[in-house]
């Protein structure tokens, strides 16, 4: 039967090491990465160029995709035809809910951006293109795929 | 579709994760099987067939909406 080539389940735990190394730098250094992310001072934003200035924000911009990838590429500890078939389904699903983020993003950004002030503007532009970016695509992905084969486990241990 | 799966296994006495061993998938396969919430391949179908030695059919049936 043809079989998917995805990394070796050992990957999926590195991954998720990875990942919570990145939750533990923003949890120490949140203040910084956050105003690193939403440079606004005094109600005005003072700087439009890329993050990434702060150390810390860098080695989590860095991890957390690499974090994400290696968990969605790396099979489960018994990959069965059930999982394969979960994997697709919520591929699918994600790949509609992200032409929908998308186009709200593009439908906002044509009639309602010039209605707020230049601050939510900014906070708007910010964070909607981090949650639009294939960063945030492959992190949809990893977190509905772990919850519903979370939910599937959960609904279907209780028999013998 | 229909399947006889509790019923074969109840005759050879076997758990579910022992077939799930034998066919090479997880215990929640098998109980997502046998509850109807997901059909196998054929692949699985047939290797279901053989560990219990019957044919498919005895163990799988059509029902009139599928």
């Amino acid at each position: 039967m043809k079989k998917y080539r995805l990394l070796d389940h050992k990957w999926q735990k590195i991954g998720f090491a990875l990942f919570a190394i990145s939750v533990v730098i923003c949890m120490v250094f949140w203040e910084a990465i956050i105003f690193d992310l939403f440079p606004i001072r005094e109600g005005t934003p003072i700087d439009y160029s890329p993050v990434g200035h702060l150390w810390a924000t860098a080695i989590v911009f860095l991890l957390i995709p690499i974090s994400f990838v290696l968990m969605s590429l790396s099979q489960e500890k018994l990959e069965d035809e059930r999982i394969v078939e979960t994997r697709h389904q919520i591929l699918a699903r994600i790949v509609i809910f992200f032409i929908v983020l998308v186009f709200i993003k593009f439908t906002v950004n044509i009639f309602l951006a010039r209605l707020l002030s230049p601050v939510s503007m900014f906070l708007y532009s910010r964070i909607l293109n981090y949650s639009t970016g294939v960063t945030a695509f492959i992190g949809y992905y990893v977190l509905f795929f772990k919850l519903s084969l979370w939910r599937q486990n959960r609904e279907l241990s209780d028999e013998e | 579709m229909k399947n006889n799966l509790r019923v074969e296994r109840a005759r050879v006495r076997m758990t579910q994760q022992e077939l799930a061993d034998k066919t090479g998938v997880t215990r929640q396969t098998i109980v997502a099987i046998e509850q109807g919430k997901f059909n196998p391949s054929t692949v699985l179908a047939l290797k279901m067939a053989r560990v219990f030695g019957v044919t498919i059919e005895a163990l799988f049936e059509l029902e009139d909406t599928d």
